[in-house]
């Protein structure tokens, strides 16, 4: 019995990530067509992000980690998702946001690796250093290896 | 001044983004070399770094959040050569003495727009003239401008306001 209720929770709390991931997957693309993300501007999906981590700390993770593996194929909309997930304070995103960006350094797309840097960056701390340090060697495009070592020195300080 | 300094985003421009049989990709395009009134804004500057700087303290007042900020430097007779025509003209910077700076390349239309976006994507290919600073490298700027008097707190906005004035007040401590 206890079990059944168990299982039944699960499968509400899967049915709520799935809407709120479809919601996500419709709204995001539009927000990103109607503004484009620029350094040093503020961006209305950071407010999207935010509210949702706020309010669903433990499904909002799942959902930003398999949109963000969806647009693989749309290297863009990935690289806007992860540099306003950069701009959430770090304590919001935590460890799983870490081992987001630090993946996506090998990305095959150079916006979805310079969007990962950022965000490593404005989180800082010595797992984003760690990240860097691990990848910066492999960089294939020099101006962005440039701004990795760049980053790594300022993370060092 | 031989270079005019436009702020872009580098990842839209490697190569690895341009479509095959095309020069450059529209995204970056649309992302960096948007118009108004047929005009694009640059500043004037020097390719050494130092004075690049100066520029990234230009988007001081007018950016509202820490990051990084990257230019790509325009070569004055490149222009010229592509037919580009350039104009003094007013900026937006609360840095007063670097008002006179602010240029804006005028009168383009799609050949012309077409020929500076080629230019710029050969630059970003070859990593030439392209400058980035990080967020930590652009706040010390900032806080060097501040500390002279160029600038002040006031004049920021948001959260870059409240990172500089952390910042600041580390400076004043540990100092």
């Amino acid at each position: 019995m206890v079990t059944d209720l168990a299982v039944q929770e699960v499968a509400r709390e899967r049915v709520g990530i799935d809407q709120q991931c479809e919601s996500l997957r419709r709204d995001l693309p539009m927000l990103i067509e109607s503004e484009p993300l620029e350094d040093g501007v503020s961006h209305p999906i950071e407010q999207r992000l935010e509210d949702e981590l706020t309010n669903n700390p433990s499904g909002a993770p799942e959902m930003i980690q398999r949109l963000f593996d969806e647009w693989s194929e749309r290297p863009s909309f990935a690289a806007v998702l992860l540099r306003c997930l950069g701009r959430r304070h770090s304590s919001i995103v935590g460890e799983w946001g870490l081992s987001l960006a630090s993946n996506a350094l090998s990305h095959r797309d150079v916006e979805v690796r310079d969007a990962a840097v950022s965000a490593l960056e404005l989180w800082g701390g010595d797992g984003a250093r760690q990240a860097l340090q691990g990848r910066v060697e492999q960089e294939p495009v020099s101006w962005l290896a440039r701004y990795m070592k760049q980053v790594i020195t300022d993370l060092s300080e | 001044m031989e270079y005019l300094a436009r702020k872009f985003t580098p990842a839209k421009w490697t190569a690895s983004k341009i479509p095959e049989g095309e020069t450059v990709s529209a995204d970056a395009v649309t992302a960096d070399l948007r118009t108004t009134n047929n005009a694009l804004s640059t500043w004037a500057c020097d390719s050494e770094e130092r004075d690049v700087k100066e520029i990234a303290l230009a988007f001081a007042s007018t950016i509202n959040r820490p990051d990084k900020i990257c230019f790509i430097l325009l070569h004055r007779p490149e222009l010229e050569a592509l037919g580009i025509q350039v104009s003094q003209t007013a900026g937006e910077t609360r840095v007063s003495d670097l008002l006179p700076r602010h240029h804006d390349l005028i009168e383009l239309g799609l050949i012309k727009l077409g020929r500076l976006a080629e230019y710029i994507a050969g630059l970003t290919l070859q990593d030439k003239d392209c400058y980035i600073f990080s967020k930590e490298q652009f706040c010390k700027i900032v806080c060097d401008a501040i500390s002279a008097n160029r600038l002040s707190l006031e004049e920021l906005k948001d959260d870059f306001k409240k990172e500089i004035s952390k910042k600041l007040s580390s400076i004043t401590s540990s100092g």
